[in-house]
């Protein structure tokens, strides 16, 4: 288990990281969220024993980070750390042997990835010769590579296509399937809700939300409505705890303060001629964020 | 640890050693080492003239000088230049001879009585000569003309005898401290300057080079991110600092070998063939009769020493200001000050012996990252000696010593900055921790 109790991070006077507490535990995807700066980048360096908590304390399984240690947790960070002028095979062969693995298996697990990749062919080319894709695959590999105990995923899907991307959300489902505890960061929300089950959003290094995702999500009161009917847009907008209107193709979206206000707004749409659909839904991560992080940077 | 330190060193040195510039630069050099040790065998094998014999015709008006003339000639090419072949022969008349001349190697001397009834000459070639072989020639008539002369005044043999032997000459210096001894080594020396120093400073310009493209190569692509969640700043610097100098020392021992393998290739003519090109093998006899090699063989070993500690030094500062750097060009422009002061001490030992004896020059040979560099002309010079070498060496450990506690503060500071905002701020209060 990760377990990150109360770390503040100073940079001189600036605060990065202040008071900040998580776990994770096997076989579990944690979601850090949090707008740029938020002190993400700063808790994953901490993480990785590249940066000292100025107090507080990060173990992995009961054991302070140190050197030995950080040898079980894969990093795949957000800005690309390849050395492009070395072949794949070269790269694999200096990250994971700085994982302690040895050549004879970085080659056999490399070619295992590669082909589950398709990216066989590319084993002997350089990094610098690869497109934007396939070099996040090498480094979602070097990542791996080395079957991390806890895996650290920064904005994993970077530079990928729907196909890609299905591929790597295959691969990381089937790394926590295995134990793997893994911390996943981006800013694209419906990536997140695919296989976050705990979150935690940062914002200027606090912590403003956190806890398990259907939990966030059902404690906020506000809903949303998604009608097809033959009902005004002006109408819509009159009736009590309705906050907005929206007209998308043949649906009307409402945007309601509280789910109290549910039975009214049916009971009107009921009136309504033509009445094909009535769905009360929970707002999304994105929205939650958005509001979460919005607000706070208003005030 | 300690292997990840062993990985990092290894896959660093053959990272440079596999790098295209190195086997690109290594194959020019082979052959231009090659090349330098053989010039007189490349320049024949092309049609030049090492080999070639001048053709030395005589016609002599007076009949009595070719053959002191000949025996002048091979006297005289013992001492002026080993070099020059020739062969020397009789031509009955000017026209004959101005016949034969069809080439630069035909050379034409024509003898005649001047008007003290002594000798005159008259040198005739088809274009320009070799100037060691027109002194060879004019050191031979003069010769000729004094014996010819001191014939012609009847002096006794045994006078003549007195007055053909070599002058000896005794030197004396003032200074107390100089010997024949050390002049000749300062001859040798002055030999081996250009061979030692100028490849002593590109060596310098390598290693900071180096270190500071690889440092900046893996900060700017965040692989460093990667490499020091694996292994401390400080196994990352070390490991660069002796990759950068193994791969130094393993280039100047190619240099080495490569001259080796030069002269081997010329087969049995070895050291005397190239006493063609600069009478190296009369130096090292002189030098060996005097016992004076055996000096130099003495001095070597503790200049290297200091060069070694020198490029160890540079290094670190390398590495540090790298680390300190988020690119090439800012690491080229951080780097400026460490070529100034190496180029301050290229100059000054390209100009030592201007400064002779000067204290100036003496202060110095002593600061470190210069003293490398200047100590061997002022070995040379005779301006300072092993004692001087020593203190430079001290200094230096103590430099690096320094470096290596204050500089590794730094390092473990910057390796994983990324920005060029309060840098110095930045570095002062890394120094402070």
């Amino acid at each position: 288990m990760l377990k990150v109790e109360n770390v503040t991070k100073y940079y001189d006077d600036f605060k990065a990281v202040d008071n900040l507490s998580f776990e994770v535990n096997k076989g579990e995807i944690f979601g850090l969220l949090g707008a740029n700066g938020a002190g993400k980048t700063t808790t994953f360096r901490m993480i990785m024993n590249l940066l000292e908590p100025t107090s507080g304390k990060i173990t992995l399984n009961g054991q302070v980070i140190n050197y030995d240690i950080t040898d079980k947790i894969g990093y795949l960070t957000e800005e690309r750390s390849l050395l492009l002028k070395l072949t794949v095979k070269e790269l694999m062969i200096y990250y994971a042997s700085l994982k302690g693995m040895v050549k004879e298996d970085i080659e056999n697990e490399l070619k295992k990835w590669l082909k589950r990749f398709k990216i066989e062919e590319y084993e002997n080319k350089k990094i610098k010769e690869l497109s934007k894709g396939n070099k996040q695959k090498i480094q979602f590999i070097s990542a791996i590579i080395h079957k991390p105990e806890l895996l650290i995923l920064d904005e994993p899907f970077s530079g990928l296509d729907p196909i890609n991307v299905d591929m790597f959300i295959e691969v990381i489902n089937e790394l926590k399937e295995n134990g793997t505890m893994i911390i996943f960061s981006s800013h694209q929300m419906n990536h997140v809700e695919l296989f976050c089950e705990k979150l935690m959003i940062l914002d200027h290094g606090k912590t403003i939300l956190k806890g398990n995702l259907k939990d966030i999500k059902s404690n906020y009161d506000e809903r949303k409505i998604l009608v097809k009917a033959d009902a005004s847009k002006t109408e819509l907008k009159k009736l009590k705890g309705v906050k907005n209107v929206l007209i998308k193709g043949d649906e009307i979206e409402l945007s309601i303060e509280d789910k109290k206000y549910v039975e009214s707004i049916f009971k009107y749409i009921t009136k309504c001629k033509n009445v094909t659909k009535f769905e009360v839904v929970e707002l999304s991560l994105h929205e939650i964020f958005t509001k979460e992080v919005g607000v706070r940077n208003e005030e | 640890m300690k292997n990840k330190f062993i990985f990092l060193t290894k896959m660093s040195l053959l990272k440079k050693i596999k790098n295209k510039t190195f086997i690109i630069a290594n194959i020019i050099l082979i052959i231009l080492l090659i090349g330098i040790t053989n010039i007189d065998k490349i320049v024949t094998f092309f049609g030049g003239d090492f080999n070639e014999t001048n053709n030395i015709m005589v016609v002599d008006n007076t009949n009595e000088s070719y053959d002191v003339l000949k025996e002048s000639m091979d006297n005289a090419k013992l001492i002026i230049d080993t070099s020059i072949k020739y062969k020397i022969k009789k031509v009955d008349n000017e026209k004959t001879l101005r016949s034969k001349i069809k080439k630069d190697k035909d050379i034409g001397i024509i003898i005649n009585n001047d008007d003290e009834n002594i000798i005159d000459a008259k040198i005739i070639t088809y274009g320009y000569i070799n100037t060691n072989l027109y002194q060879l020639l004019q050191s031979s008539i003069n010769t000729s003309k004094q014996l010819i002369a001191i014939n012609k005044l009847n002096i006794e043999q045994e006078k003549l005898a007195k007055i053909s032997q070599s002058v000896i000459i005794k030197r004396e210096f003032i200074q107390k401290n100089k010997n024949q001894e050390e002049e000749t080594t300062n001859m040798i020396m002055g030999i081996v300057t250009p061979i030692i120093i100028l490849p002593f400073f590109f060596l310098i310009m390598l290693i900071i080079q180096m270190i500071g493209a690889e440092i900046n190569e893996e900060k700017s692509t965040k692989s460093m991110e990667i490499i020091i969640s694996n292994v401390s700043a400080k196994v990352h610097f070390f490991s660069k600092v002796v990759a950068a100098n193994l791969f130094v020392l393993i280039q100047t021992l190619l240099i080495v070998l490569y001259g080796f393998i030069g002269i081997l290739l010329r087969g049995n003519n070895g050291m005397n063939g190239l006493s063609k090109i600069e009478n190296i093998s009369d130096i090292i006899s002189s030098a060996s009769n005097l016992g004076i090699l055996d000096k130099v063989v003495n001095y070597l070993p503790i200049v290297i020493v200091l060069m070694l500690i020198t490029l160890l030094g540079y290094s670190l500062l390398a590495g540090i200001l790298a680390s300190m750097t988020t690119n090439m060009e800012d690491f080229q422009q951080l780097q400026t000050p460490i070529i100034v002061i190496s180029m301050v001490g290229f100059y000054l030992s390209l100009m030592s012996s201007l400064f002779e004896g000067s204290l100036f020059i003496r202060i110095f040979s002593y600061i470190p990252f210069i003293s490398a560099i200047l100590s061997p002309s002022l070995l040379i010079t005779g301006v300072i000696g092993m004692k001087d070498i020593i203190l430079s060496i001290l200094l230096m450990i103590v430099v690096i010593y320094l470096l290596i506690k204050y500089g590794l503060k730094i390092y473990k500071e910057g390796i994983l900055n990324y920005s060029g905002n309060k840098l110095w701020k930045k570095m002062r209060k890394a120094l402070k921790n």
